[in-house]
């Protein structure tokens, strides 16, 4: 006779599922739960389980302070400027990596990890001090180069993927159907690669809109981004204005998230010709 | 109208391995249906990737009506191809698939649609091209691929494999079909297989391959009544095979039989006699050799007999309606094929009554 374990009894294995989701649920909303009560607390003092009492005025003073406003506008007019030239600079190396075959291509793809393999702060002072000569120090595009630096790999990786996914048949069909290398590129090649690139782009942003430590190091005092202004605001003011500009910086994620999600489940993608 | 020929062509895959393709010539005339027929790895397909201009040719040249198409790339090419695995664009509906050829032309809006619907009428598919390959079945997407191809109207048409992912009754289904439309178009074709029945069903001409080399091309029936090699003749159907010898008299020896061959004298080098299934004789007691029956399997339109002869062992196909005796067993050939190193040297075609001794 067999023994019967726990896991053959359905309400055992059920149960279990459940405790494994609540656990890893609570573990990944929990923080976010005391980041907006925090948001919206007056006084919050141990050993009280929520605030004491809530308020809206550091939304208020958030919003009103101009720091905030200059903040918000560099990190939206560098983020987005950084994915773009990431985009022109990775995209044909993306296809040139998935297509063609080169002396040294395996050790330069794995190359662009090297950026990811050292401590950045380490990185960051070496170009810093090659950004003085440059005088690129506290401008707008020292803060987009350094800000680029992060998002290559991500870029080429992804894409790259994405291209090798695309089988060479499809493009042969359409070169057989009269369209040449350029046209097969823009109507077979792309479309199809096309998801891999989104989800490279949106990495790339986030990325680049989240990046403190080279944005604080070139930019400051001049450039001061949403993530680097959030290193002074949790210094120097009280826990709600640390917590209500978390929330504000984790919105371009979330959005992107929701978008990402709805265009990722396009139909014909799910069906797709997967390259074998 | 169009007239394909390979001349001499030679491919070679990498540094100094053996060629894909070696010296390769055929010719199709206008309108003719020509099978690519051979295992794997015997170059058929890297024939056609070079008709198409995927592969360039190492040597030899591709000529339609005379003029090279050796220095076109395939966009500018006469020729269309229908991929093994359909290739159908599968983030466009059926309706652009069929439409982007016509479209990279410039071709005007009024005149893309009548074609593109005549094309889809022509396949047996009209009303589908709002759909996405994805949902259709894949005999349908063997239809779209075909129709894409035809719809530029291309004077070569080349077709790989385009059955081989189907499920078998669609396959021979297929195949009719395919015929059928190759007729009406009138289009010269170069059509792929590795399966020889495929091939026997549906080519004007077949082009038997075999590492690289052109066997013999001929008609279905020709190949199979004549095969020109050995190869050819265990490729196409079944064939027994024994070795042989000639003596100075003129008579054959093959294996336990005797044939009488007066043109074969000047045969040499390696000899091996060749007797398909359906023209070995049963009798009981006739003229032939003794005979012991190993196996008889009755196949519903013919039996498969196994037969031990001296030592030998034969196969042979026998009609439903004669009788296979029980006891006694004698076997004769009716038709010999001589190979010498592999090459048809000759074939006793005469009816071989009293010319077969024990």
């Amino acid at each position: 006779m067999r023994t019967t374990w726990f896991w053959d009894v359905p309400e055992f294995r059920r149960g279990l599922g459940l405790i494994l989701v609540f656990g890893l649920s609570s573990f990944l909303l929990l923080p976010l739960l005391t980041l907006l009560l925090w948001a919206f607390a007056d006084e919050w003092r141990y050993p009280n389980i929520i605030p004491q009492s809530a308020s809206l005025k550091w939304w208020e003073w958030v919003f009103t302070n101009g720091d905030v406003g200059s903040a918000v506008r560099y990190s939206f007019i560098t983020a987005p400027v950084v994915t773009l030239i990431a985009a022109v600079i990775c995209l044909p190396a993306a296809y040139s990596f998935s297509r063609f075959r080169f002396p040294g291509r395996r050790a330069l793809f794995i190359s662009l990890l090297a950026a990811n393999a050292f401590p950045k702060i380490g990185l960051y002072v070496a170009i810093a001090t090659l950004f003085y000569r440059l005088n690129l120090m506290g401008t707008y595009w020292g803060v987009v180069l350094i800000q680029l630096v992060g998002t290559l790999v991500a870029m080429v990786w992804i894409p790259a993927a994405g291209f090798d996914s695309v089988a060479r048949e499809l493009e042969d069909a359409a070169r057989d159907a009269g369209a040449g290398p350029l046209r097969v590129f823009w109507s077979i090649t792309l479309p199809l690669a096309m998801p891999a690139i989104v989800v490279a782009a949106f990495l790339a942003f986030l990325a680049a809109f989240d990046e403190s430590q080279g944005t604080l190091i070139v930019g400051s005092p001049q450039i001061v981004t949403m993530p680097t202004l959030m290193y002074t605001l949790v210094v120097n003011y009280p826990e709600p204005v640390g917590a209500i500009f978390s929330i504000l910086l984790s919105a371009p994620s979330v959005i992107l998230l929701l978008i990402a999600r709805r265009y990722l489940l396009a139909g014909y993608l799910a069906a797709g010709f997967k390259g074998r | 109208m169009a007239r394909l020929q390979l001349d001499k062509l030679v491919k070679q895959y990498g540094q100094g391995g053996e060629p894909a393709v070696r010296e390769l010539s055929l010719e199709v005339d206008n309108g003719q249906f020509v099978c690519l027929l051979g295992p794997s790895g015997c170059g058929k397909t890297t024939t056609l990737r070079m008709i198409g201009g995927f592969l360039k040719p190492d040597g030899g040249d591709v000529r339609i009506d005379g003029v090279s198409i050796l220095d076109q790339p395939p966009e500018h090419r006469p020729t269309a191809m229908v991929f093994q695995r359909y290739a159908l664009w599968p983030h466009m509906t059926v309706w652009s698939n069929i439409a982007f050829g016509l479209q990279v032309r410039r071709r005007p809006r009024d005149e893309i649609a009548r074609r593109v619907e005549a094309s889809l009428e022509l396949v047996g598919l009209p009303g589908l091209g709002l759909r996405y390959p994805a949902q259709l079945s894949g005999g349908q997407q063997q239809r779209v691929a075909l129709a894409r191809a035809l719809v530029l109207e291309p004077r070569i048409l080349l077709l790989d494999e385009p059955l081989s992912n189907l499920d078998a009754q669609l396959r021979i289904h297929m195949r009719s079909e395919l015929t059928a439309i190759q007729r009406r178009v009138g289009i010269t074709t170069v059509f792929v297989t590795h399966d020889q029945e495929e091939a026997m069903s549906i080519a004007d001409r077949i082009a038997v391959m075999n590492a690289g080399i052109l066997e013999q091309m001929d008609t279905p029936q020709a190949i199979y009544a004549r095969p020109a090699t050995l190869f050819v003749a265990t490729f196409i159907g079944t064939m027994n095979r024994l070795a042989a010898s000639l003596d100075s008299a003129g008579w054959l020896r093959a294996g336990p039989f005797a044939v009488q061959m007066p043109s074969a004298g000047a045969a040499g080098g390696q000899l091996v006699a060749g007797i398909r299934p359906e023209d070995l004789v049963l009798e009981e007691r006739g003229a032939g050799v003794p005979a012991r029956i190993e196996s008889d399997i009755d196949l519903g339109h013919y039996r498969r007999v196994s037969l031990s002869v001296e030592g030998a062992e034969l196969l042979a196909f026998v009609a439903k309606s004669e009788p296979v005796p029980s006891d006694g067993v004698t076997v004769r050939p009716t038709r010999v094929l001589l190979y010498a190193d592999g090459h048809l040297a000759d074939v006793s075609d005469q009816p071989m009554h009293g010319t077969v001794r024990a």
